[in-house]
């Protein structure tokens, strides 16, 4: 087993434990615990396509980023408060997805290639929730603080290892470079996995009734 | 192999266009966070205080509503218990001058004058003693709250138990009455509203911090609802306890009785 398997099982781990409580909590809740059961799918067929069927899985990269990019948008739309904040969640998650989709249908090759545009296009919105949702939580107790710092630092971070990695590969930078990006993507997971249990148990456990 | 060397460069350019522009647009995220967050927080301190400012009010026009009440009351004791008196005594004594008397009605009008001016007499030192007891002043307040439990208990429908290990006689002497006034509104609140029949008053000291402790076994009340907190009287105890620079607790179930714990410095 290599460091990806402890990674999957880590997060199959979590998706269990999250799956536990799944109807005796709110929307948030359950829009979180599928969110991260589909990530946790997606990722492991990626790994996998080649191995089952000999295909490489560039292509699986535009459904992580748009379920993600959808899944979280709804998590915070459940999250944050003011109209101002809750506009802007609605449109991006209309007008963004029918952007990227047509991109596709007007040039199917795209689908075959690594999207910076997509990358860049369907994570900074999320850190913008995340950071809005972070500014909420200022002077009163807002639902889902860990998990939000989590997906806050992760995508912070995995951004820019996508965008790096991207950048070597065109360098034809030698292994090592990528090696560490990729160690630092991992350790970066088990943070975000961190932040989730420690949401888990703080839902899961509070006695008052309410999320923290 | 020109062709192939330019498109490999547009993509590099491209790759460091996103590095960048992500770059500034989650250091644009990070600015506007803490613009708004300073903004948001200094905000939050504002209403903090407009808060305080508010109940500091409130505690003042209650200080105020009480004030005048008290003038009220003390009117209304001066003109039923000594101005209709005195009236009496005027009237009487106007009667003596009146032509003819005999001696029997002489010596009737001069009793009725004399038992009329006691009375009076008594009712000015009773509310003299209502105002501020004697004792408090010449004795301290541990006398002052001896002599108020004495009176409770010869009353017979209550019985009240007094504590002390508080010496008393080192505290600065302002600060007695406020003491002594938060004891008598919490007796005549036991008494009148929970019809408590025993209450017990105790004084205890622990690393320069006094404490008083007082139960009653009355009706008690929910503590918990907003209503019951509003009263006039539980506004004063609160603005005393404040001038006295300590906090309380105040715990009461309906029919549990009520606990007070009060420190001051």
């Amino acid at each position: 087993m290599d460091s990806t398997d402890y990674l999957f099982i880590t997060s199959a781990i979590l998706c269990i434990l999250y799956i536990i409580g799944f109807f005796k909590f709110g929307k948030t809740y359950k829009i979180f615990t599928i969110y991260i059961i589909g990530v946790l799918l997606i990722d492991f067929i990626a790994s996998h396509l080649w191995q089952w069927f000999r295909i490489y899985n560039i292509f699986t990269h535009h459904f992580y980023d748009l379920f993600q990019f959808v899944m979280l948008s709804y998590f915070y739309a459940t999250l944050l408060q003011t109209k101002k904040q809750l506009f802007t969640v609605y449109i991006l998650l209309i007008l963004l997805p029918i952007f990227l989709l047509s991109r596709y249908v007007i040039n199917p090759q795209l689908f075959f290639e690594l999207s910076l545009l997509e990358i860049y296009l369907a994570t900074i919105p999320i850190i913008i929730y995340s950071t809005m949702h972070l500014y909420n939580n200022l002077g009163q107790r807002t639902e889902f603080y860990y998990a939000n710092l989590g997906i806050l630092l992760y995508l912070f971070g995995s951004t820019f290892i996508f965008l790096f990695y991207e950048l070597y590969s065109m360098l034809e930078v030698d292994n090592p470079f990528n090696k560490n990006l990729s160690m630092i993507n991992i350790t970066l997971q088990y943070v975000k996995f961190g932040f989730f249990f420690y949401q888990w148990k703080l839902i899961y456990f509070n006695k008052d009734g309410r999320y923290n | 192999m020109a062709d192939t060397i330019n498109i490999e460069n547009a993509e590099l350019a491209n790759a460091v266009f996103f590095i960048l522009l992500a770059f500034l647009s989650m250091f644009l995220v990070l600015v506007l966070f803490f613009y708004f967050s300073r903004k948001k927080i200094i905000q939050i301190e504002v209403d903090k205080k407009n808060l305080e400012i508010e109940h500091q009010k409130e505690l003042l026009s209650s200080v105020l509503i009480t004030q005048e009440e008290e003038r009220k009351r003390i009117a209304q004791d001066l003109h039923d218990d000594i101005s209709s008196k005195l009236n009496v005594v005027s009237l009487n004594s106007h009667l003596l001058k009146t032509p003819n008397l005999n001696e029997t009605e002489q010596l009737e009008i001069t009793n009725n004058i004399i038992e009329l001016t006691q009375k009076a007499l008594e009712n000015s030192r009773r509310i003299a003693h209502d105002l501020l007891p004697p004792v408090l002043e010449k004795f301290g307040l541990h006398a002052g709250i001896e002599e108020l439990v004495e009176e409770f208990n010869s009353t017979k429908t209550v019985k009240v138990s007094y504590e002390n290990s508080i010496d008393f006689e080192s505290y600065p002497i302002e600060k007695h009455l406020h003491i002594f006034r938060i004891l008598q509104e919490l007796l005549n609140n036991s008494l009148r509203h929970g019809k408590a029949t025993e209450i017990s008053i105790q004084f205890t000291t622990f690393e320069d911090r006094k404490t008083c402790t007082y139960i009653d076994n009355g009706l008690g009340f929910d503590s918990s609802s907003e209503e019951n907190q509003k009263g006039l009287g539980m506004k004063n105890i609160e603005s005393r306890i404040n001038f006295l620079g300590g906090d309380f607790s105040f715990t009461s179930k309906p029919n549990k009785g009520v606990k007070m714990i009060f420190n001051f410095k």
